[in-house]
């Protein structure tokens, strides 16, 4: 083909389908800084933890401060209640592995400065998961795939009768295959009772390791990774929803959430 | 009821005096096209009537000699002396007005139309000026050129949402010959689905909307499309750089039948799927993608005798989006069958018979998660609207309607071999519609003309359906129940009672002022979160937890021609208030959920503005300015903790200005220049790390103003020498788009700063804030031609 015809062919084709992007410098409306907490209890044993920090403006680059001088603890409904310490900067743990208990309502209190920030949450039953596998899949046999590769999936089954909530986490080499801006965040509206092949992101080589986590979430908690999720992947159009902030479950103005999840690890290495 | 009427009227009208009707036709000499909206000009008593959607036209006058002027909008004017001794049927050709380049344009009579109407807040636009003006890609869409009227904004660049006096997307009602269309839009919003080859006319009513319509709040866009040239059979289309279109028309039997088909496909998967040949796009992403859009519009007329024809007209368009292994495609079709039947000779009715069908479709290709999901709108209506043409001072229209829809919010397929998804499908809403209307547009004296009327309507829900129960708050909790209801079985009955009125004071030869006010009520809601609706946005109806929604506005205008007739202008004031306004909550659930009501939040909101327009239509140089003033704010409780918020496409300043210079008979060249204040959206102002992510955390609703938009487009337009016995010409038309290629923001929003690239910061608490924008300058040619 001739080399005119190319270049036109590639301007036309650039002018349809590529949009660009700037980056501006714009004066922003002002607001105070709010009070953000982090907080797991899992069925997985370790400790619980909780890390306590503030919001900064945005375009500030200086990091996000931490608070060191809170008094935080972690209680259930059968009587437990423990206080947790601070290990580093912002983060406190129990001071022992714990084990949190399917069906059990956990409640964080933190106190920062006379302030006190309540949150509660309840460990959901999480189906096992029945098996974790890699495929090798060429490009265009479907899923969506458009790179040769290995791909992950696993088998489970979704309790009828009643609402879940999910929520996944994988990793190729201990690195998030996600990354920051994406959360894996379900419900099974559209799950079948039997789940055989359920596609997870990443694509992988031989020998690269790959871990699952799965976790069950309670309503509240799937609405706020949810929302969390929708607004990482905004791109503020026109055809988005507005930006809106994470429904959070703690009181008192704090925003963040504190998970109550039962969890399943499992991890495979690529043939 | 409808027959009670019109033995109510028979008996009103035959108490009266003995008089003869002048009634008739006009046409365009050259196609046969009927011209709507022709004046029809009666010299000795100073009153006039305008022709019907059907170019059909009564007057009722004494017994005497009268002079008929008659004038279209690029026509020669027609003058005839009548002798009126008994009922006169005229049928006028008028011949398109052609410029003389040699001498001072000279044109006597152009019409007042502009002062003398009782219309305000409604333009009609020149199909054949739209196609010299600059288009994006050469596609010349009647969307973009409202889009320049004063009070009709636009959300983005490009899209063709309509955004009038402060109404929504969804609020327009659009009907393609008589029908509706539910969306409008291909490619995302890019192009309108009107394929302006086909079109006869277009009418847009920001306000004053005649009672015959009804069924949205903010604005009418009447749209008709061509009869078919019922004298010779002709070809004609264009080649452009995205679409190619074709229209062929002509006589089935000389002066009595005529058909019209016209079609339009855009090419740009052809020129992808060239690209990837000519190695010049190796994107794995779009390889073997498709993208494209067709549009067909056909239509059949056959005129029975003088007193019947029939109209069977049809609409199908589609769009198809797909790249590895999704896709995405959606479609209107329409399709209405009418009969015009003349009672005497001044009873007008139409009857027409439509269906409406929109649908989307969602999938993905075979494997374990394969699935289909589909949606659709149907409706099926019937619907009769009268003229009566009582005497040169009162024109009578009254007419019903009944609708039945339903709605298919969707069903969910998976295929064969899918092993991870269950299939399930959502119950379809039903609803049945009934109308009534009468309006009368009488001149009172010299000075002063009336339009009033009132519109009734019955929105009725109905089953088959199973009704949700809630005690108290409606969300998921509060859940008490559910109750079945039979097909067709009342669920639950809305009224709306719409006065429309709208007036004109004479001041003058050359000036008026008019005022109107007129309440809608919009009975079906689009199910939108997101400032421009996508082809997903599903259409519900009101439900015992969705009332309906209605809107109130009044207008006052001056209106003043100048250069007699040459140049109209007009300057308006409107004021708008919503009720029910309906908005989500924040981080709203509206996918695949069946008790959206649960998602809904419902408030009040208002729109004020001021609107001046100057138009040229005749002569070497048309074109319009065009200025707006506006504002426009919600309210609802639950967003932006309660406080008011401008709508997302609220733009204070709009400025518009479109020339068109016929150089000499060959050569056109035109331009426009656009400017619109930056549109609000909502950002983040504060970050905090939850997990590995940065997070937002946003202050309040459309907190931000995108900056400022502006564009300068010029054409060119080229006709072929127009010879002595010969048939076929065409022209060619060079565009540039954007000019002075500027950056305009599409939107902005907040990314991890080095978004992309392969040191991706996972910890890094930093984010930006980008800008992004669509097209810089974009040049394009198109070939027409005519057979």
């Amino acid at each position: 083909m001739k080399r005119s015809a190319k270049i036109f062919l590639g301007i036309l084709f650039s002018v349809f389908v590529i949009s660009c992007t700037q980056v501006m410098k714009v004066d922003l409306p002002v607001s105070n800084d709010k009070v953000v907490i982090e907080g797991y209890v899992t069925t997985q044993t370790k400790p619980f933890g909780v890390k306590v920090t503030k919001t900064v403006a945005l375009g500030n680059t200086t990091g996000y401060p931490t608070i060191n001088n809170a008094l935080v603890i972690i209680a259930d409904n059968v009587g437990n209640r423990d206080t947790l310490g601070l290990v580093t900067s912002g983060v406190y743990l129990t001071s022992s592995p714990k084990t949190g208990v399917v069906g059990r309502t956990y409640y964080l209190t933190v106190k920062i400065d006379g302030v006190t920030y309540s949150a509660q949450d309840q460990i959901h039953y999480l189906a096992p998961v029945d098996s974790f596998y890699a495929v090798y899949l060429t490009a265009g046999s479907g899923f969506g795939i458009t790179k040769n590769g290995y791909y992950t999936f696993y088998n489970s089954t979704d309790p009828p009768n009643q609402k879940n909530y999910y929520m996944y986490k994988v990793y190729r080499n201990d690195i998030s295959v996600l990354g920051p801006s994406a959360i894996g965040v379900f419900d099974d509206r559209f799950l079948s009772p039997v789940i055989i092949g359920a596609r997870l992101p990443g694509k992988y080589s031989s020998g690269d390791r790959s871990k699952l986590e799965l976790y069950s979430l309670s309503e509240s908690g799937y609405n706020f990774y949810n929302g969390l999720a929708t607004q990482l992947q905004n791109d503020g159009g026109f055809f988005s929803t507005p930006p809106a902030n994470a429904p959070s479950n703690i009181s008192n103005g704090a925003i963040g959430y504190f998970q109550a999840s039962d969890v399943h690890v499992d991890s495979l290495l690529i043939p | 009821m409808v027959f009670s009427l019109v033995f109510f009227l028979g008996i009103f009208f035959s108490s009266m005096a003995q008089k003869y009707t002048l009634s008739g036709s006009i046409k365009d000499s050259s196609n046969g096209e009927v011209l709507i909206g022709a004046s029809v000009y009666i010299k000795e008593i100073k009153l006039g009537v305008a022709t019907n959607d059907y170019g059909f036209f009564s007057i009722n006058l004494p017994k005497g000699t009268y002079t008929v002027v008659v004038s279209s909008l690029g026509y020669n004017n027609f003058e005839q002396v009548v002798e009126l001794n008994a009922d006169f049927r005229l049928v006028v050709n008028l011949s398109e007005a052609i410029i003389s380049f040699k001498e001072i344009v000279v044109n006597g009579e152009r019409t007042d139309k502009n002062v003398d109407d009782t219309k305000m807040s409604n333009i009609q636009m020149d199909i054949k000026q739209i196609k010299k003006l600059p288009a994006l890609f050469g596609e010349v869409d009647i969307i973009k050129n409202i889009q320049m009227l004063p009070g009709i904004s636009v959300a983005g660049e490009g899209n063709t949402g309509l955004y009038v006096r402060g109404g929504g997307a969804d609020q327009n009602l659009i009907l393609i010959d008589e029908a509706p269309v539910y969306n409008p839009s291909h490619l995302f919003g890019m192009f309108s689905v009107f394929n302006s080859d086909a079109l006869k006319s277009a009418e847009i009513y920001k306000g004053g909307i005649p009672a015959q319509y009804g069924g949205r709040l903010s604005s009418l866009l009447d749209i008709r499309t061509k009869d078919g040239n019922d004298k010779k059979f002709k070809a004609s289309g264009g080649i452009g750089l995205i679409a190619s279109r074709l229209t062929l028309q002509g006589p089935l039997k000389k002066d009595k039948c005529s058909f019209i088909v016209s079609a339009r496909r855009t090419y740009a998967d052809l020129i992808l799927k060239a690209a990837e040949a000519a190695k010049v796009v190796n994107n794995p992403n779009i390889k073997g993608a498709q993208l494209y859009f067709y549009d067909l519009n056909a239509k059949i007329n056959y005129k029975l005798n003088k007193n019947n024809q029939l109209f069977l007209a049809g609409y199908f368009g589609k769009d198809i989006l797909g790249a590895a292994g999704f896709g995405l495609n959606w479609s209107n079709a329409t399709s209405t069958l009418r009969w015009n039947h003349i009672f005497g000779s001044r009873l007008f009715l139409n009857t027409t018979v439509f269906y409406s069908n929109y649908n989307y479709q969602i999938g993905s290709t075979s494997g374990s998660d394969g699935f289909k999901w589909k949606s659709n709108l149907k409706e099926v209506a019937f619907k009769q609207d009268y003229s009566y043409f009582l005497n040169p001072k009162n024109e009578i229209s009254f007419g019903v309607g009944v609708s039945y829809k339903t709605y298919q919010p969707g069903k969910f397929i998976p295929d064969k071999s899918n092993t991870t998804f269950k299939e399930f499908s959502l119950a379809p809403y039903h609803s049945m519609e009934e109308a009534i209307y009468l309006s009368n547009k009488q001149k009172l004296n010299s000075r002063i003309s009336v339009e009033y009327g009132l519109r009734y309507t019955l929105f009725q829900n109905i089953g088959r359906d199973t009704v949700v129960q809630y005690g108290g708050a409606i969300n998921n909790d509060s859940i008490t129940g559910s109750k079945a209801y039979k097909p067709f079985q009342l669920i639950k009955n809305f009224n709306g009672l719409e006065p429309r009125i709208s007036s004109r004071y004479r001041i003058n030869e050359k000036s008026s002022v008019k005022a109107s006010y007129n309440r809608t009520f919009q009975f079906m809601h689009l199910l939108s979160n997101s400032a421009s609706p996508l082809p997903t946005s599903q259409w519900i109806p009101s439900t015992p937890y969705i009332k309906p929604q209605k809107a109130d506005q009044a207008a006052l205008g001056y209106f003043r021609n100048f250069k007699e007739n040459e140049y109209e202008a007009s300057a308006e004031v409107y004021y708008k208030y919503f009720y029910n306004a309906l908005d989500f909550k924040d981080n709203a659930n509206i996918i695949a959920n069946r008790n959206i009501e649960t998602e809904i939040l419902r408030g009040k909101g208002w729109a004020y503005g001021l609107e001046l327009f100057l138009r040229k239509n005749t002569g070497k140089l048309t074109g319009w300015i065009s200025y707006t003033w506006s504002k426009t704010k919600l309210q609802i409780p639950g967003i932006n903790s309660g406080k008011a918020y401008y709508a997302s496409y609220d733009r204070r300043n709009n400025f518009n200005i479109v020339m068109s210079y016929d150089v000499s008979k060959r050569w056109n060249i035109s331009a426009n220049w656009v400017y619109g204040s930056g549109r609000p959206l909502t950002i983040p102002v504060q970050l905090y790390q939850f997990a590995q992510s940065n997070v937002g955390y946003v202050s309040g609703r459309n907190n931000y103003r995108i900056p400022a938009y502006h564009r300068m487009d010029i054409s060119a337009t080229i006709s072929a020498k127009k010879k002595e016995g010969r048939k076929n010409f065409g022209s060619w038309n060079f565009s540039i788009y954007n000019v002075y290629a500027r950056k305009n923001a599409f939107t902005v929003f907040v990314r991890d700063k080095n978004f992309g690239t392969t040191d991706h910061p996972i910890y890094k608490d930093q984010k930006e804030l980008v800008k992004l924008y669509l097209f810089t300058i974009i040049p394009s040619v198109t070939y027409n031609f005519n057979f």
